[in-house]
């Protein structure tokens, strides 16, 4: 379970990527880019949060 | 007063007890380990102001890029060089290893300046995330000029603001820490997002032919904003080396590096410094030529990136804030012992919150981060000076340990000493602390030459070489 949601949030972090540069190159409106770019952000929290969280690593 | 600094210096000592004993080489990390903190960590809310004024200050395209890729690698071989090999030979944090040398009322006093000047960093950040919840409630975010709170408005927002950070961090320090940790990356892809999404508005075209002129022209374009001074290559490679001066030459960073299993493990904080630091740096300049060069990290992250961008900007202000809340806790507690845990978050939180009022925390935020390195620099000198000079001179090092000392007077003129010359030094601010540094380590190793004793010369090798 923890993989799968690891690679979900993983999706979710290239296609914060993604959005953008479909805008860029002109096959996404700037609204539609940024609605997608909120989206990918919201799932990649819930997906990361999903999966838990690392040990400390600095004290 | 000697006695009541110990008396102060010891309940330090019992809240820093956990990491009194060096590193067990069973606890040693792994490189990936390194890679990833270094990576995680350099992407903050500062970085959205840091790369928008090198704009502001008119630097051009080839200077930026040149200068950040020197000034970062001299930053990286400050961490290699310097940082992690006392780190991993003595296995301590600096807390722990600054007592033996400089003497527990001194190491009291650098515990409780550091927090200091680190909380109004904190100030700072707290400032760029109003920034951001300030567009939603039509506050407007201070100009560049303005030293004082401007409105009303602006003080409510960033108080409410401190204090829920302060809120936040009082419900559960140790989760809300773990889980700002989870943030990095999606920080890191935002600012890649945002400059991307900002390239079409700047006329950059799909095939990226007019890419580099577009940046030339309408970035880095030599041309500074009014009021603004002039920056240069010289200024970028400074700026981009001592913007971590207190984490690898003022040897904070000791408290990694220690878990390394060697010091070339300092050529880690590469992930830090070139996919960290430089790219978000070019990546916020990018955002803010897109609004015109308004010095509005809010307005900046929305135009660039929408609602993740400005998102982006307040869990960056949120994550930086949060562990000097501890940081600074730990200093405090040690003059309010009896306070519980709760009562020592808040009053740091309020403080913070009362910093953040004053937009010169992130108007001035590069001279700021200047004063910083600047401030603690000399406990960096005065460390690398007891560690590896002192001993080849044959002076006994570590005299404050072994007679039992307080206070090493000598280390405490030469930090006073050296802040006094680099505030009189003719030259500009971001060049002073090199000099300053270097005066640091010299006048220790005079002083310890002139006034403490030799190393014994072994028994049966006295008239030798």
């Amino acid at each position: 379970m923890r993989i799968l949601l690891g690679a979900a949030a993983l999706l979710c972090l290239v296609l914060c990527i993604l959005f953008p540069l479909m805008h860029f190159l002109g096959v996404l409106e700037e609204a539609a880019f940024k609605q997608g770019l909120a989206m990918s952000s919201l799932g990649w929290f819930l997906f990361r949060a999903g999966k838990g969280q690392p040990e400390a690593t600095r004290n | 007063m000697p006695l009541k600094l110990s008396g102060l210096a010891a309940r330090m000592d019992r809240l820093y007890e956990y990491d009194r004993e060096p590193v067990a080489s069973h606890k040693l990390q792994g490189g990936a380990r390194f890679a990833g903190l270094f990576a995680g960590e350099h992407v903050a809310a500062t970085e959205f102001v840091i790369g928008a004024f090198f704009v502001l200050h008119g630097v051009g395209a080839r200077d930026l890029f040149l200068g950040l890729l020197l000034g970062n690698l001299l930053a990286v071989l400050s961490w290699t060089l310097v940082c992690a090999p006392i780190a991993v030979q003595t296995r301590l944090t600096l807390y722990w290893y600054l007592r033996r040398i400089a003497g527990p009322g001194l190491t009291f006093v650098y515990n409780i300046a550091n927090g200091f000047l680190y909380s109004i960093l904190a100030g700072a950040m707290i400032s760029v995330a109003a920034s951001a919840v300030g567009l939603a409630f039509g506050v407007k975010t201070p100009a560049l000029t303005d030293v004082m709170p401007a409105s009303f408005g602006w003080v409510v927002l960033t108080i409410s603001i401190g204090l829920t950070f302060t809120v936040l961090a009082i419900l559960g320090f140790e989760k809300l820490s773990r889980f700002a940790e989870l943030c990095s990356p999606w920080i890191f892809a935002i600012f890649i997002a945002g400059a991307i999404g900002t390239l079409p508005r700047l006329g950059v075209h799909a095939s990226l032919d007019n890419f580099w002129e577009v940046m030339q022209t309408k970035v880095w374009n030599g041309v500074p904003s009014p009021g603004q001074e002039q920056f240069h290559l010289r200024h970028i490679v400074f700026f981009a080396w001592f913007a971590n001066l207190a984490f690898h030459i003022a040897l904070s960073d000791m408290a990694l590096f220690r878990y390394a299993k060697s010091w070339k493990y300092g050529l880690y904080s590469a992930f830090g410094m070139y996919p960290g630091h430089m790219l978000a740096w070019i990546c916020s300049g990018i955002m803010v030529a897109g609004v015109n060069r308004e010095m509005n990290p809010g307005l900046m992250a929305f135009q660039a990136a929408g609602l993740a961008g400005v998102a982006a900007v307040v869990v960056a202000g949120w994550t930086t804030a949060n562990p000097t809340f501890y940081r600074v806790g730990l200093a405090i507690q040690t003059v309010t012992p009896n306070w519980p845990r709760w009562k020592v978050t808040l009053a740091v939180g309020v403080v913070t919150s009362v910093f953040s009022t004053f937009p010169i925390v992130f108007t001035r935020l590069l001279d700021y981060v200047a004063i910083y390195g600047l401030v603690l620099m000399p406990v960096g000198a005065i460390v690398l000076a007891e560690h590896w000079i002192l001993p080849r001179l044959g002076v006994e090092p570590y005299q404050a340990e072994k007679r039992g000392l307080v206070f090493n007077w000598q280390a405490a003129v030469v930090w006073a000493g050296t802040i006094g010359i680099c505030a009189l030094l003719p030259l500009h601010l971001y060049f002073r602390w090199l000099p300053g540094y270097l005066f640091a380590v010299l006048s220790y190793t005079g002083l310890k030459m002139a006034f403490n004793p030799k190393i014994p010369a072994p028994a049966g090798r006295e008239g030798g070489r």
